[in-house]
């Protein structure tokens, strides 16, 4: 923090401990970048996913698929809206050129290509 | 002969006038060398690195004092006050919070006032402090705090890039990972919108009189 040197009875500076980041997504569909989705930020209201006011105005991702609120915003959780119909609880990213990953449908389940095999599983593509 | 003194970041008029071996300011400040610097920098204390004050020639004082004797001079000095206000996220005073500063193997504690205030006299040559706050009621060096380390006399006038990013710093609107020029419309977009502006990323005047006001008078 930068102050100036005090003299008189001047104020040296009003200090404010606010965390704040970024609001940035990438959207993922079919596992690529999904260019020209309308997203929205919504506050993030409870556990339950439920939106709370809005945030910003509605964007569209890039070729990238990538939108990125034009403002900092308080550290933390948001709802981030997509197509009007998918919602996903997103995390703020500390660095400008950060997103947070969206994969789309939202509630698809995520096969992870990395889980152990089961024992008993023969499926092992290495295997003779 | 008056010394040409570029000022670099750090420098501002007390300690370029300490320097020189002035313990009052305002005269090398209102040399009239300085004048268009003056009309520049409307406060003396906020200098940019690349401006030039012009340090007169020291005018020693004379003093007839007889010899077997001991004599006992006092200089006069005025003793420079930090002030600092804290506020919370919603711009609420951290009212009652045990602080902590640390200088130069000194501690110097104490709590904020009802209205977030610290206010403390430091040496005036004083360039670095380290500040602890406590986040709750404990003593800030126990339990969660916040740590500044505050550098004095190195904020950078409003007219320039730098002091407007580092006083949208102090009042939170900076990540703490990020320096680069480039973050300045994100930041001033977070602060208008905080402050009932219109939100362009531009920093217009009315941008730049809110920043005033709500960081403070410089």
């Amino acid at each position: 923090m930068r102050v100036p040197v005090p003299h008189g009875g001047k104020v040296s500076a009003v200090l404010v401990p606010r965390p704040m980041a970024f609001l940035a997504v990438q959207v993922h569909f079919e596992g690529q970048p999904s260019l020209g989705r309308q997203v929205q930020f919504y506050k993030y209201a409870d556990a339950k996913n439920n939106k709370g006011d809005s945030v910003g105005d509605v964007m569209t991702t890039d070729v990238d698929g990538v939108v990125r609120l034009p403002r900092l915003v308080a550290t933390g959780h948001y709802v981030c809206e997509i197509d009007g119909q998918d919602h996903a609880v997103v995390s703020t990213v500390d660095r400008l050129k950060d997103t947070y990953p969206v994969y789309l449908p939202v509630d698809a389940e995520v096969v992870d290509l990395h889980a152990h095999a089961p024992d008993g599983d023969t499926t092992d593509e290495g295997g003779n | 002969m008056p010394v040409r003194h570029a000022v670099k970041q750090g420098d501002c008029i007390l300690s370029i006038a300490s320097q020189y071996g002035f313990y009052d300011w305002k005269f090398v400040w209102n040399h009239a060398d300085n004048a268009e610097l003056r009309e520049r920098r409307t406060d003396a204390t906020l200098l940019a690195a690349g401006d030039v004050v012009v340090v007169p020639d020291p005018r020693p004082k004379t003093l007839n004092l007889a010899t077997g004797a001991v004599h006992r001079l006092v200089v006069h000095r005025t003793p420079v006050a930090l002030r600092i206000q804290f506020l919370d996220i919603e711009e609420e005073p951290l009212a009652g919070r045990a602080y902590e500063l640390s200088f130069s193997g000194i501690t110097l504690d104490g709590q904020t006032d009802g209205n977030g205030w610290l206010e403390k006299e430091i040496p005036a040559t004083q360039r670095k402090i380290a500040l602890i706050l406590a986040m709750g009621d404990g003593k800030p060096t126990k339990g969660p705090r916040y740590e500044w380390d505050i550098h004095v006399g190195h904020l950078d006038p409003l007219t320039e890039p730098s002091g407007l990013m580092q006083r949208l710093a102090n009042l939170g609107y900076w990540p703490a990972d990020e320096a680069s020029e480039e973050i300045l419309p994100y930041a001033v977009c977070a602060f208008q919108a905080d402050h009932g502006l219109e939100m362009t990323g531009e920093v217009d005047d009315k941008t730049k009189d809110k920043l005033k006001e709500i960081h403070g008078g410089f």
